[in-house]
Parts: structure tokens; C-alpha cells; sequence
């Protein structure tokens, strides 16, 4: 479905991402892992146009996207959550919600798209009408899944999702992750929470400065001591 | 505008050049006009110099600039008729009428920012304007002030347009040395910091109504110096010459500029002030060239800009997460007086536009050593109650007791600082133009007394200064692994760097308190765990201790003496970790039944 090849980014100067290479297949949970600046946001910005790579390919259905525009990749099915999570703050939630129509054009009614997403969020449902600034952390994190989810895409890429959520709120948005990945989507995680990451995924990938150190399934990196080590602090 | 230390040298050849050019210019150019029109270009220069502190620097929008280019000729004209002030004597009076013009212009109006501030100094442009226009006996009102004195330099009169072009060299040459030392200097890197993020600023000590006003006398010294060299070289003045286009014009040259440096600002000039007098013989066509140079010279340079950046950078080392942690606790961060020994919040109530965010909390707690985490629910006030104790928020009842610091409530937020209490933000508050190293010097400046004339006036010593501030901040940095980083720029760095040097410039304030807001998150296990020992050390061998809102409850298990529990702005629970994260009540509204507790005992 999703293939990086060789990617190489120079980020204001510096080396972010030197020769990254992934593969996701349709239906998968696929979790990045790595230290802070091992490059894991900026791969996912890549991946959706937001930073421009230096050379190597991504193939999304196997044509190449990394040369089109943000706007041109997220119409072909790739949405990003961003870590910052980025909501439109001043608006209501509805109206984050209908900013995916754009993509849409007018092909799809509100109605029809924000069901499913009131399904796994109702509280979304409730607050509708309130500004999107004076939701809850946790809330704004449903929010922008739910306005990713609006953009009904294939591949959903979600950067450190449980950032600042509260206990509670952190095995809700992985239990939802399950569920995104039942309704047919694809799912690319970066979380620094890897314990729980590897309890949802079904593959994960290490990226250190930069370069992918480790690959395999959920089993051989919970087996694999370095990994453990590093990144879990065992 | 900073200035590399390998390209000093340099600097200084290509400056040397650029002034024997200058120097020489009215003997390889003979024309008159030539001449007279390069001496009202460098006058430009010299004003967009001065308008460069307030808006490049100060990031404050100034649309009234021109008011105080009129109080230096004016009052040059004024009391040159009235009196024979000599232009020798004016040059510096004028600069500190002006100083003082700009304080009284700031003084009332820095309670409002942004827009509101250049509306405000819009409208005292046009005040200013029309006081010259109407006060007629002092002024001469529409007529202005004819007959003005041209300047005698001892026994020499100046009159030729040659002899008018050195003297503007001269000033042109004294404010670049001027700005030069400006740039790098401590009191700049204070306004940066009020411009990048005040808030952050504020609880870094700084006073920052008192440092723009700073910024303001500054820059306004500036255009009342030229102004007086106008008014002479002119001899007369009158209200026409100082109206808003010329703010603009101003303005124009600065945001051209883009603030970086000052050969680029004199580029900027050329283009503004210099084009129009070229295209004069294209009358018809001038405003159309004219704007269509300045969107091919605008776009250009940004590609340009951005490619130098990147060659600059492109040397430096990826930053990773920075050196492992075994240095010990920095010495220089302990204060001299002793650290807060318990906190007592007694009835605090806070609301926002009918929101309830702390409905009378209370608790009493000794913290003197110890960690303390304040866990709850997101939207429970834990962020609200940390705005209250760094005075960010006031109060809307109740108080806020540091014992020995006293009440945090009803004082300025730098003050507190100043008392003690340092902090870290939930969404990182950096100041995003500077290096590492810069922001933690500005933590460091709420101990220093910051040599404000050295740092305008070239030739002062500042060396001791920045030695002495340097060494505090190389501890510190040392500490937190960051000093493999310390030249990056902050705004390429991820999330969990930020937060360390957030955590570098809260402890170079020396505080006797620390409050730190969700250090943890965006963490992996690997680096909390890291962070955990440094906290630890902060508080065993710093004792300081420090006040933690947290989410991750293995972390604050691992870590906290005592943790207090809020939900929907009041006190749950607070006891011991073990003991309150078992509390079937914390459980149930908190925690939750997996991947909390549980999470928290694995």
C-alpha cells in the first residue's frame, strides 16, 4: 500500500531522515519507534508533502506521491493526525469537522461522513457547537482523529496521539485505533508510549537518528533485548 | 544579525571597504545633486537603524516613527532661532528629547500589543503632526521654521552639499557601530526574548513593559539626532516633511530588511528611498517599476535567505537526544537564600468567562526536598493552579502562600520569579529565534544586572558579562546534556529536547521553587527514565524542590513523595503515591481501568 524507499530529508540543514526505506500493507497497524529527533515526525510529514525530500521515492498504490503537493497526496486517501494536533482553534467543532468537506467537494454530505465518527467519538457528538480552543486536551485529540477520519482515508498516519492525554484518556484513543484499523483503514502510529504502541500494532520499525536500525513484527522487537533497552528502559 | 566569530574578521574588512568608499564617493562624484541625494540616503538608513530596534528587535509595529525624526529638527529650528543653540549641542540633546518623547509615548500605550499598539502609534504620528501644524507661535505652523542655523564645527561653517555629506557619514558611521554592538548584546537578546514569547520572558524575571519602553527610547534617539542634521541641512522646517508616508517609507525599509543585517538594510534603503530618484525620468511608469522591483527583490532574497540557512546548517551534526546524563547538580543554580519549604494554597477560586476552572482549592504542604505531583484528569486546573503560582493568572479569591517566600498572589509575574518560583510550560514556551545557549542565558539574566549602557554604547566593557553568564549557563547545559546542541537553533529541535531546556533556563533563574508542567510527555521510557535522575538530583542535592504535573502515573509512582489529585477544579485526594493512586474514587475519574494503574505498576 505505502512504500518509502531510500528516503533521504534535509530539514533546515540538518540531516533529518538518511536513507529511510518502509513498507505498510493493506489493513496493517504499523508503529514507529525511536528516541526524540530519531526523525519519526518528520518522516510522517514527508510521507503527506509537508517537508520535501532530497531524494528516494514514496509510492502509495504504487505511484509515486513524492512530488505532489500536500492537498494532491491527502485527496488520494493519506491523512495525517499531527502531533501538535494543529485544530482550528477559534472555530467550532463542526466546523473542523466540515473543513474535510473541501476534499470531498460536495460529493459527500456531512451527515453521511460524520456518522462513523460520532460512532467512535461521541463526545464529539455533544460538542459540537463549543470553540475547538476551550475543549479538553483530550477532546482536541478526538477532534483532530475525527478530522482526519472526515477525509475518509485509506492510510490514516497518527503522530504520538496520547501526548498529554490523561491515564484514562490514553487506553481510549488505543482502543480506537483498534477500531479505526476494523473499519478498513490502514494505520501508520508514531508514539512514544511504545509499550502500549506494540500492544496494538502488528509491526513496528526503530528509527534511530534518522536511519531505520530494527524492523519486524510486534513479537521479535519485544524479544529483541537492544531495542528493549533502549526504548523501554528495561 | 549575528555574527559568527570566524566571520568577524571579515566583517570588519568588508566594513573598512564600504566606509573608504563613502569616504571617498564626493571626490569620484563631483555632482552636487549627487551628492545631496546620497546625504538624505544615509539619513534614511540612520532612521530605518533606529526603527529597526523597536520593530526588528522589540517586534512592536511603530506606524508613528516620524514624530520623533520631527522633535529632533524642530527642536533644532526652535531653539536655534530663540536661542543660537549650536548644532554641536543639539545633536545629543536632541537624541534624549526624543529618548524622552518615545518613554512618554510608551509609557501609557504598552498595555496594548499587536494591532492595537499600531493604531495607537499611528494616531500619535498624526498628533504629533498636527500640533506642528496649528501651535503656530512656536511652530510657525503650516509655514514651519525658515532661516535655520547651518552647523559650525569650531571655527569651520558647514555649508557645501560634500561638507553636509561627511558630517551624515559621520552619524551614519556612529550608529552602525551603534547597532552593531546592539545586536549581540545581552539587552538585546532580552527584547528577542519579549518578542519571541513574552510570557516566557515574564517568568524569566524580566520587566517587560520596562525593556520595551527601552526599546522605544532607543530607537526614537535615533530619528531625533537625524532629525536635527535634517533641520540643518535643509534650514528649514515644516510640517509636510513629517507626515505618515514617510513612516511608511520607513517602515518599508525595515520590514525590506527583514531585520538580519545591516548591509541589507542599507540595500533596502537604496531600493526604497533610491529607485524612485532614478525612475524620474519614467514618471509615468515609476510607482508601477517601483513595485515590481520590490516583489523581484522580495522573492529572490527569500530563496536566497533560505539556501544560506541551509549551507550553514548543512555542517552541523543531527541532533540527537543529546549527551548522556553524569554530571552532577550545577552549583550556580542554588540560590543564596533558602528553598521554599511548604506550599499553602488556602480557597483558591478561578474562573474564565463563566468557565469554573479551580473551584476553591486547598492544600498544605511541606515540600522542602521533596517532589510533589499534581495529577488529575486534562481540563481538572492543574495548568491554571501553576498560571496562579507564577502570577500568569490572578485569583479570583483565596491565596497562594510560598512559606518562606511568602504570597505569590498580587505581584507581577517577573517579580515572583525574582522571588523563586521557576516553571516549565505544558505547550513549550521557548524562544524560538535563539540558540539553546541564548535561551538559557535569558533564564540567567533574572540573577544578573544586565549592563544596559555597555550594551548600547560601543567601547564599554561587556566582556566580563557575558564570560560571567557564559560560565553559569555551561553548567547548567552540562547537566542536562545539552551542551553538544547548545549552537542549535531551538525551533528545529523536537519536542523533548524543548522541554530539557525549558527545564535549563527555569533552573538558570536560580529558583527556590520549580514547577515543571507534563516534562514527561513526548518522552519514551528510555528518556524519562533519564529524567527522573535528573529531577532526583535537583532535588537531593539542589533541594530544590519542585512541583510536577504529570500524566504518566509510573513515572510520577516512581518518582513523587506526595501527590494531590484534582478534578473539576477541586482537591480529590492527596497523600502518599501508593496510597492515592489506589483510591477507588482517583481510579474510577482518573486512571481509568487499563493502561493507568496498571500501566503505572508494571
Amino acid at each position: 500500500m505505502l512504500a518509502v524507499n531510500d528516503l533521504t530529508v534535509h530539514y533546515d540543514g540538518i540531516t533529518a531522515l538518511a536513507g529511510v526505506s518502509l513498507s505498510v500493507q493493506p489493513g496493517e497497524i504499523v508503529t514507529i519507534i525511536g528516541a526524540n529527533g530519531a526523525g519519526k515526525s518528520t518522516l510522517l510529514r514527508t510521507i503527506v508533502g509537508l517537508e520535501t525530500c532530497d531524494s528516494g521515492s514514496i509510492l502509495f498504490d504504487n505511484q509515486p506521491i513524492q512530488d505532489l503537493p500536500t492537498e494532491a497526496i491527502v485527496g488520494r486517501g493519506i491523512s495525517l493526525v499531527p502531533e501538535s494536533r494543529e485544530i482550528f482553534a477559534a472555530m467550532s467543532c463542526r466546523d473542523n469537522l466540515r473543513a474535510a468537506l473541501f476534499l470531498h467537494r460536495g460529493r459527500e454530505s456531512f451527515e453521511e461522513l460524520v456518522e462513523p465518527v460520532f460512532e467512535l467519538f461521541p463526545r464529539l457528538k455533544e460538542r459540537l457547537n463549543q470553540r475547538a480552543g476551550t475543549l479538553s486536551g483530550g477532546e482536541q485529540q478526538m477532534l483532530a482523529i475525527g478530522r482526519a477520519l472526515m477525509q475518509n482515508p485509506s492510510l490514516l498516519l497518527l503522530d504520538e496521539p496520547s501526548l498529554g492525554l490523561s491515564p484514562n484518556l490514553v487506553s481510549s484513543v488505543f482502543n480506537t485505533i483498534g477500531r479505526i484499523r476494523e473499519s478498513g483503514r490502514t494505520v501508520v502510529l508514531v508514539e512514544q508510549k511504545g509499550q502500549l504502541a506494540l500492544d496494538v500494532a502488528d509491526r513496528a520499525y526503530v528509527l534511530t537518528l534518522g536511519k531505520i536500525t530494527f524492523e519486524g513484527s510486534v513479537a521479535e522487537m519485544r524479544s529483541h533485548a537492544d531495542v528493549q533497552k533502549l526504548y523501554f528502559g528495561k | 544579525m549575528r555574527v559568527l566569530p570566524g566571520d568577524r574578521q571579515t566583517t570588519a574588512i568588508t566594513w573598512l571597504v564600504a566606509l573608504l568608499v563613502a569616504a571617498l564617493f564626493p571626490v569620484i562624484v563631483s555632482n552636487p545633486y549627487t551628492i545631496h541625494a546620497t546625504t538624505l540616503f544615509l539619513m534614511y538608513a540612520v532612521l530605518a537603524m533606529g526603527l529597526s530596534i523597536v520593530v526588528s528587535h522589540a517586534g512592536l509595529l511603530d506606524l508613528g516613527y516620524v514624530a520623533f525624526f520631527a522633535v529632533g529638527a524642530y527642536f533644532y529650528a526652535i531653539l536655534n532661532r530663540s536661542t543660537g543653540l549650536s548644532f554641536a549641542a543639539a545633536l545629543p540633546l536632541a537624541g534624549v528629547l526624543a529618548a524622552g518623547t518615545g518613554v512618554l509615548l510608551g509609557f501609557p500605550t504598552l498595555r496594548v500589543r499587536g494591532d492595537y499598539l499600531a493604531l495607537v502609534t499611528l494616531a500619535f504620528g498624526e498628533m504629533v503632526r498636527q500640533i506642528l501644524q496649528n501651535w503656530t507661535v512656536v511652530t510657525g505652523g503650516p509655514r514651519g521654521i525658515s532661516a535655520v542655523d547651518a552647523p559650525h564645527l569650531a571655527s569651520l561653517k558647514v555649508g557645501a552639499p560634500w561638507q553636509y555629506y561627511y558630517l551624515a557619514l559621520v552619524i551614519t558611521a556612529v550608529a552602525v557601530l551603534a547597532l552593531r554592538r546592539i545586536d549581540d548584546s545581552p539587552v538585546a537578546r532580552v527584547w528577542g526574548a519579549i518578542r519571541d514569547e513574552e510570557i516566557a520572558a515574564r517568568v524569566c524575571g524580566i520587566n517587560s513593559t520596562r525593556w520595551l519602553l527601552l526599546a522605544f527610547a532607543v530607537g526614537a534617539s535615533f530619528a531625533g539626532i537625524v532629525g536635527v542634521l535634517f533641520a540643518a541641512i535643509q534650514r528649514f522646517v515644516s510640517p509636510e516633511t513629517f507626515v505618515l508616508d514617510e513612516s511608511i517609507l520607513v517602515l518599508a525599509i525595515v520590514v525590506l530588511s527583514g531585520g538580519r543585517s545591516l548591509p541589507r538594510l542599507f540595500l533596502a534603503t537604496a531600493i526604497l528611498y533610491g529607485a524612485p530618484e532614478v525612475l524620474r525620468d519614467i514618471e509615468q511608469y515609476r510607482a508601477l517599476v517601483f513595485g515590481l522591483l520590490l516583489v523581484v527583490f522580495t522573492v529572490v532574497d527569500h530563496r536566497l535567505s533560505r539556501r544560506k540557512f541551509s549551507q550553514a546548517r548543512g555542517q552541523q551534526e543531527t541532533p540527537s537526544g543529546g549527551a548522556e546524563l553524569t554530571a552532577a547538580f550545577p552549583e550556580v543554580c542554588r540560590s543564596a537564600d533558602p528553598p521554599v519549604e511548604r506550599v499553602i494554597v488556602s480557597g483558591v477560586e478561578k474562573s474564565f468567562s463563566g468557565i469554573r476552572a479551580l473551584a476553591s482549592v486547598s492544600f498544605d504542604i511541606p515540600v522542602g526536598g521533596r517532589i510533589v505531583a499534581l495529577v488529575g484528569p486534562n481540563g481538572a486546573g492543574k495548568t491554571t493552579l501553576f498560571n496562579c503560582m507564577t502570577s500568569l493568572e490572578r485569583v479570583d479569591s483565596g491565596s497562594i502562600e510560598l512559606t518562606p517566600l511568602g504570597s505569590v498572589c498580587d505581584r507581577p509575574p517577573y517579580e515572583v520569579t525574582r522571588l523563586g518560583v521557576a516553571r516549565s510550560f505544558q505547550k513549550v514556551r521557548l524562544f524560538d529565534s535563539m540558540t539553546v545557549r541564548e535561551n538559557v542565558e535569558v533564564g540567567a539574566y533574572c540573577r544578573l544586572p544586565i549592563p544596559v549602557s555597555a550594551s548600547l554604547v560601543p567601547g564599554l566593557p561587556l566582556r566580563s558579562f557575558q564570560r560571567t553568564s557564559g560560565a553559569f549557563v555551561d553548567d547548567i547545559l552540562v547537566f542536562l546534556g545539552l551542551e553538544p546542541l547548545k549552537d542549535c537553533p531551538v525551533n528545529t529541535l523536537p519536542i523533548g529536547i524543548r522541554r530539557k531546556v525549558e527545564i535549563a533556563r527555569a533552573l538558570a533563574t536560580r529558583p527556590r521553587i520549580l514547577l515543571l508542567d507534563e516534562i514527561a510527555s513526548g518522552l519514551n521510557d528510555g528518556e524519562k527514565k533519564e529524567m527522573s535522575g535528573v529531577l532526583e538530583l535537583i532535588t537531593s542535592t539542589g533541594r530544590i524542590p519542585i512541583l510536577l504535573v504529570e500524566h504518566d502515573m509510573k513515572f510520577v509512582r516512581g518518582l513523587a513523595d506526595h501527590v494531590v489529585v484534582l478534578e473539576s477544579g477541586r482537591v480529590l485526594a492527596e497523600g502518599a503515591p501508593d496510597e492515592v493512586l489506589e483510591n477507588p474514587a482517583v481510579v474510577e475519574s482518573y486512571l481509568g481501568t487499563r493502561g493507568g494503574a496498571d500501566a503505572g505498576r508494571e
